[in-house]
């Protein structure tokens, strides 16, 4: 079913949208999850809430491309449960390491109370995205969206892993850079 | 500013780039099957290729599990190539590097990049340190040079080298690849379903117009020490390979 039809019905509130939705994109996002959650019942349950919010959510959604919304309700639920868990010291997954790395852009000024409004560093990080190569950029989002691992992320693009290191590292240094720049022109 | 913010902002990140990120994996099912038989039938080819771009040595560090991912941290950029020889105490092994290059290209910075690789369990099996060097040129893409123990790499998927020489005594592979990101109805000619069969041509489906993006590397081993040299630009063989003969020579 075309993406277009999917949501179609959840406009007319037609529960069929759900398992729908759930055959053509459960696997891509139950990949998500499962890239953030080390547990599989943390996973599925994390897929539950991303079915339940897509269904309260459209409308007034009508999102253009629905892999990227369900993924993107699936990343924000899952994150919420690592978050939750890491206060409790249980959890696991790549997001460990990908939290370790994206502390290396935050610039050496910047202390903890010294923060971008949200809406300021959305905007930052969309013109930072903007301005990658498409190649870079597909590595970048696989890695600090999808939590995929460096190994993943090589069997995916057949590059070596170094590559992709060293692909990911010049992203974080271009990002770290902007940040510098821009970060405290409010 | 902490990580969870900028995490938070990465997943505001538009979804067409997002779904493009994962163009050749999401719910395209005709591509999605061609392109996965295509990946298994290169990875059969890389296994059974005898020279691989790097010797595999990753496995030696002793976990049965192997290396699941890795974890890399980078220090403050150096712009003065006189601090040199500083960094190279620090890694504990000389850098064969140059300051400028023969065709116009000179160094930016250079900064310490640490690395642990972490296995199945999340536990770091060791802590490595490399070098990473920038170069810039005017009107030109920028030119890396890593610099790293040799045993850091999992080269299995490392793709066949373009082509190698002998460059004073030592083997250096060229690879030089492009990247296409194509709309989702784009339809490959048969000269580039070729070119992806044989792994110079990698297509991604889901962008808004074709993009171009060629890599060239360049890559040897000296002692236990690996040189990589990346590019995202057009380069040549011949282009490449004078820059790894100054770096040997330095």
């Amino acid at each position: 079913m075309e993406d277009r039809e999917i949501v179609t019905l959840f406009w007319q509130r037609d529960e069929r949208a759900l398992q729908a939705a759930a055959d053509k994109y459960g696997g891509y996002c139950r990949a998500v999850a499962r890239n953030i959650l080390a547990d599989e019942q943390d996973a599925e349950e994390c897929l539950n809430d991303t079915w339940l919010n897509a269904w309260n959510s459209i409308p007034p959604h009508r999102p253009e491309t629905l892999a990227g919304y369900l993924a993107k309700l699936t990343r924000y639920a899952a994150l919420k449960r690592w978050r939750d868990e890491r206060a409790q010291k249980r959890g696991g997954g790549e997001a460990a390491l990908v939290y370790e790395e994206l502390a290396d852009c935050i610039p050496a000024r910047c202390g903890p109370d010294e923060a971008l409004a949200e809406k300021e560093l959305a905007e930052l990080l969309r013109r930072f995205l903007a301005q990658l190569p498409a190649t870079q950029r597909r590595v970048f989002l696989c890695r600090y969206w999808y939590f995929d691992s460096i190994a993943a992320i090589a069997a995916q693009f057949g590059f070596s892993e170094s590559k992709v290191k060293s692909m990911l590292h010049r992203s974080r240094k271009r990002l770290r850079d902007l940040l510098n720049k821009e970060g405290f022109a409010i | 500013m902490t990580s969870d913010q900028i995490l938070d902002a990465i997943g505001l990140a538009d979804e067409t780039w997002v779904a493009d990120a994962k163009a050749n994996i999401a719910a395209q099912p005709r591509k999605t099957t061609v392109s996965v038989h295509r990946r298994v039938r290169r990875v059969a080819l890389l296994a059974a290729v005898v020279s691989l771009f790097f010797t595999v040595t990753a496995y030696a560090l002793g976990s049965p599990a192997g290396i699941l991912s890795w974890s890399l941290s980078r220090g403050l950029g150096q712009n003065d190539f006189r601090f040199l020889p500083a960094y190279e105490r620090q890694v504990g092994f000389p850098v064969s590097a140059v300051e400028e290059f023969s065709n116009g290209y000179r160094f930016r910075e250079l900064s310490l990049v640490h690395s642990s690789p972490v296995d199945a369990e999340g536990n770091a099996l060791a802590e490595y340190l490399g070098l990473d060097l920038a170069y810039e040129k005017a009107d030109a893409p920028d030119v890396y040079l890593d610099v790293e123990p040799a045993a850091l790499s999992n080269e299995e998927n490392a793709p066949p080298a373009t082509e190698t020489r002998e460059v004073g005594g030592v083997t250096v592979r060229y690879h030089y690849s492009v990247y296409m990101a194509v709309p989702a109805d784009y339809r490959p000619t048969a000269e580039e379903e070729a070119r992806v069969a044989s792994g110079e041509l990698q297509i991604g489906y889901g962008s808004d117009a074709v993009q171009v993006n060629p890599c060239a590397t360049i890559g040897f081993v000296i002692g236990d020490v690996r040189y990589t040299l990346l590019c995202f630009a057009d380069y040549d063989a011949d282009y490449m390979f004078q820059m790894a003969a100054e770096l040997l020579a330095a």
